[in-house]
């Protein structure tokens, strides 16, 4: 493999890497960098660059630059996370709750409209939890992303 | 139908405070649970399919160096 086609599929991680990507598409990346053959083609293009250390600090700043825009991935989504269980979990059960209330007081003049938060509670509560474990499933595969990124990296300035 | 839909939300807020709050509160929820979910739900072109492209080559290129690295049977 040439240095170009390495630099493209580099290019390539590195687009996905600053796009916002699905649990589908995280784990084709994750495979991607954990796969063998990635690295010893970053290993060969190390060795072949052996006089070159411009080019493997090139290489290294490159792989930090992905590193860095997946761990600001993990950092939104962690956020996210919270905010999920906070609002649409956590709000959907409150919204359920005062509406169930609300009926057993006798506190509402038409207790048939109890219906409505209550219906749109559960709905917004089921939804939160189905987001929130898929935001999950990204954060812990963002991990192992920016993990191997770290390898990989360490591996390309231990040569020098 | 129309009428009867405006006389009822017109009444409603004089005859029934507490249901008109909880109609108002439930309504403010669902447009920041709605906006929460959407956030995290945004996602762009999936790049799954690129990514195997790649790993084919970088397999198809690790057998090419390995058969290079081989002896040949005249060796």
């Amino acid at each position: 493999m040439s240095k170009a086609d390495f630099d493209k599929a580099i290019a390539e991680i590195k687009r996905a890497a600053f796009s916002r990507q699905g649990l589908k598409g995280l784990r084709s990346i994750r495979a991607l960098l954990i796969d063998v053959t990635f690295r010893q083609e970053l290993e060969e293009i190390i060795a072949r660059s052996h006089n070159q250390p411009e080019e493997r600090a090139a290489i290294a700043a490159a792989l930090a630059e992905i590193k860095f825009a997946f761990s600001d991935q993990r950092a939104e989504r962690t956020e996210q996370h919270s905010q999920t269980g906070l609002v649409a979990i956590g709000g959907g059960v409150a919204l359920s709750a005062s509406a169930i209330l609300a009926v057993a007081t006798q506190i509402l003049t038409f207790p048939w409209l109890s219906i409505v938060p209550l219906a749109i509670g559960s709905y917004f509560g089921w939804q939160g939890t189905a987001t929130n474990k898929r935001l999950a499933l990204e954060i812990s595969t963002l991990n192992d992303i920016v993990e191997a990124l770290d390898d990989r990296i360490r591996s390309v300035r231990h040569d020098d | 139908m129309i009428e009867t839909v405006i006389n009822f939300l017109t009444v409603l807020p004089v005859a029934a405070p507490v249901d008109t709050a909880l109609l108002l509160v439930t309504f403010a929820y669902v447009l920041i649970a709605s906006r929460t979910l959407y956030a995290a739900s945004r996602r762009d072109a999936d790049v799954s399919e690129r990514m195997q492209h790649w790993q084919e080559v970088f397999a198809a290129s690790a057998r090419e160096r390995q058969q290079k690295q081989r002896p040949s049977p005249a060796e």
